[in-house]
């Protein structure tokens, strides 16, 4: 669906994009992550085509964003970070404006305007002026001015800044329904439990250029092949570590007061032998995880930052 | 149809501004009334009274010819002039308030304007007089292709051209209405840089720009809509002065509108230009309210100043000062000359102001 090859923009003397290559598959949600500064917002732009690029190809529906940005655009919908809306206006008026300017109208326009706002939930606030609803209803606004054309592709750039967790939600679940309804989504987020949540695919970028691509689980296995569980018991003896480090699959383990602490080979699977020697020693168990590497521990491996900074 | 679109919500969004609508209608309405009335002679069948004196030591064409002017001015209206021997009796009846204010002119045919600082009206309507004169007898040098000194009929001319007021002069609230108009019509180039600003520098503007939409179907709806904005504000204006207070905007209403229409592009085109040269969010807004205070002073906006060297020369550049000008001359019949000359710079300005922020918007990109 998008297809961008050795995209290169500076900025002055600041190379914001360099050589990037990038392809998104139709029907996907594609997290694009990257810290402040990482080339995030001006690779958004330029497949928005509202940059002069230096050189490089940005191909969208299999055409050219140089040469064919009106065909392109028609089925492009952008939800900006920023709340962008007339806030002397109503939903309806606000949602009917972005409309026209994709040229619809008549009974069309009107038909989509309703169902756009049905779709973010806000029917029964048609009339209500944006300036005076909820930072969560303009958000919601937000995504209905960018959807009502119905787009093959949208681009939401950080959708949920700054909103109470049910609108958070409802946003979430909005994203996964107009997935499911044909559109593709690239979604930018500082928030890694919403790209776990929706995405099936995630970028990684830094310093202008991808430094990884792949599903949650691809990515998660790029950092790490260990998992690490915890296990918080009564009644042990220190004899029990000896013999949960002979078990297969046990690389070391650790007993800090009430807290058991092994590390294991991801696909050991050992998780009942070691139940079964703690229970053999008389071990009472109060609590018992296992943690996997999550997204932030990938994104600070690859960047040396978090995903906040 | 996309132009519209954005023309129309853009109008809709500013008039539904209600803080901001009410100030661009509200505040020169008050300042009408207050300027107009409470500093004297707001009443609306124009009987504003005056006495003014003159002294002039040789009887020269200008001084001779000025005498009778203002007895011609003076007969139409309730003007009094009295014939004074010297500055110090002039400045004594002006600071006994025996005069309202006085005219000298000198052995080398200057005319200057004495008057009290509390008498401002009488001062405005003055110096009104004068450059009307001074009107009058250029139009006069170049109708009888002579050269202005050797002009010898200045007492048929007078007869023949003076001034006309008909029936009635220009009352303080007649010259605040469109001098207080000029200025918050001037204030509505706020509106053109705020358009800029939202649709060129801000995320909205973006989102805008990443629909079908053309570059030129944006630019002509946001001005549409812009234009739209200050010409209603600037109607309901013209419309209360003329019918609450009796404000005279002459005989033509379609005409006078057409140039609150025409203030209006102008407004616009200044504040997208501000915006667009700033290169800024806020400097454009920033320059608008420094800029246009200085604008209405300059061109006598707060009280009548003196068209004379620098300052006249910087007026001509002002177009508060060719507002005034064009309406003032309107609705006073002064001179079409005048009403003309300040319609075409009003033009000019225009083209330059829409020129500039499209070539500079080019240039952004």
């Amino acid at each position: 669906m998008i297809e961008i090859k050795n995209l290169v923009k500076r900025y002055d003397k600041k190379l914001a994009v360099d050589h990037l290559n990038l392809t998104i598959r139709e029907g996907s949600i594609f997290g694009l992550l990257g810290p402040n500064g990482a080339g995030k917002t001006t690779t958004i732009k330029s497949i928005m085509g509202l940059l002069n690029v230096d050189s490089g190809d940005i191909k969208i529906f299999g055409k050219d964003m140089a040469l064919e940005s009106q065909m392109i655009k028609k089925d492009l919908g952008i939800v900006p970070q920023e709340i962008a809306l007339f806030e002397e206006l109503s939903c309806k008026e606000n949602v009917d404006f972005f409309g026209r300017l994709y040229g619809l109208k008549g009974t069309k326009l009107k038909k989509a305007t309703l169902e756009a706002l049905e779709f973010v939930g806000l029917q029964d606030n048609i009339k209500t002026i944006s300036a005076t609803m909820s930072g969560g209803m303009q958000r919601r606004l937000n995504i209905a001015c960018a959807i009502v054309h119905k787009p093959k592709l949208v681009i939401m750039d950080e959708p949920t800044v700054g909103i109470d967790p049910q609108s958070r939600n409802h946003i979430l679940e909005s994203v996964k329904r107009l997935n499911s309804q044909g559109s593709t989504i690239v979604y930018t987020t500082h928030y890694m439990e919403e790209v776990e949540a929706i995405c099936n695919e995630i970028s990684i970028m830094d310093h202008g250029r991808v430094i990884a691509l792949g599903s949650k689980e691809e990515l998660k296995d790029m950092i790490s092949e260990e998992q690490k569980q915890i296990i918080d018991i009564d009644k042990v003896s220190f004899s029990v570590l000896d013999d949960i480090k002979k078990l297969n699959g046990v690389i070391d383990g650790h007993l800090h007061e009430k807290t058991l602490t092994i590390l294991s080979h991801r696909d050991s699977e050992n998780m009942n032998d070691i139940i079964k020697c703690i229970i053999n020693r008389g071990g009472v168990i109060n609590n018992l995880k296992v943690e996997q590497p999550s997204l932030e521990d990938v994104f600070l491996t690859l960047t040396g930052r978090t995903l906040r900074d | 149809m996309k132009t519209i679109s954005i023309a129309f919500y853009h109008l809709l969004s500013n008039l539904r501004d209600r803080k901001e609508t009410m100030v661009q209608i509200c505040s020169p309405i008050i300042l009408i009334f207050i300027l107009g009335s409470a500093l004297g002679g707001g009443d609306s069948d124009g009987s504003f009274e005056m006495t003014l004196g003159l002294i002039y030591d040789t009887p020269t064409e200008v001084s001779v010819g000025l005498e009778n002017y203002l007895k011609e001015v003076g007969k139409e209206s309730d003007i009094d002039i009295q014939k004074v021997e010297s500055i110090e009796e002039l400045e004594s009846l002006i600071t006994n308030n025996d005069i309202d204010s006085g005219v000298v002119v000198n052995n080398h045919n200057e005319i200057e304007v004495l008057s009290a600082p509390n008498k401002m009206i009488s001062s405005n309507i003055t110096l009104q007089i004068v450059e009307s004169f001074n009107h009058f007898m250029t139009t006069e040098a170049i109708k009888s292709e002579r050269n202005l000194k050797s002009l010898e009929s200045m007492n048929l001319g007078v007869k023949e051209h003076a001034i006309e007021f008909d029936g009635r002069s220009p009352s303080p609230i007649d010259y605040y209405a469109i001098t207080m108009l000029a200025m918050f019509m001037m204030y509505g180039a706020g509106y053109g840089t705020y358009a800029i600003r939202r649709d060129y520098f801000e995320v909205r503007g973006e989102r805008i720009q990443s629909t079908t939409i053309k570059f030129w179907e944006h630019f002509s709806g946001l001005a549409l809509g812009t234009i739209g904005t200050i010409a209603v504000q600037g109607t309901v204006v013209v419309l209360f002065s003329k019918y609450a207070f009796g404000v005279n905007f002459g005989e033509n209403l379609l005409f006078v509108l057409f140039i609150v229409l025409t203030f209006a592009i102008l407004a616009t085109g200044m504040g997208m230009f501000m915006s667009i040269i700033s290169k800024d969010k806020n400097k454009g807004a920033n320059m608008v309210s420094a800029l246009i205070p200085i604008f209405t002073l300059i061109s006598g906006g707060f009280m009548k100043i003196s068209s004379e060297g620098t300052i006249g020369i910087i007026q001509k550049f002002i177009p508060n000062y060719h507002f005034h000008e064009v309406l003032m001359n309107y609705a006073f019949k002064t001179s079409d000359k005048i009403v003309t000359t300040s319609l075409l710079t009003l033009w000019g300005m225009i083209v330059i102001c829409y020129g500039g922020t499209l070539i500079l918007r080019r240039r952004t990109v």
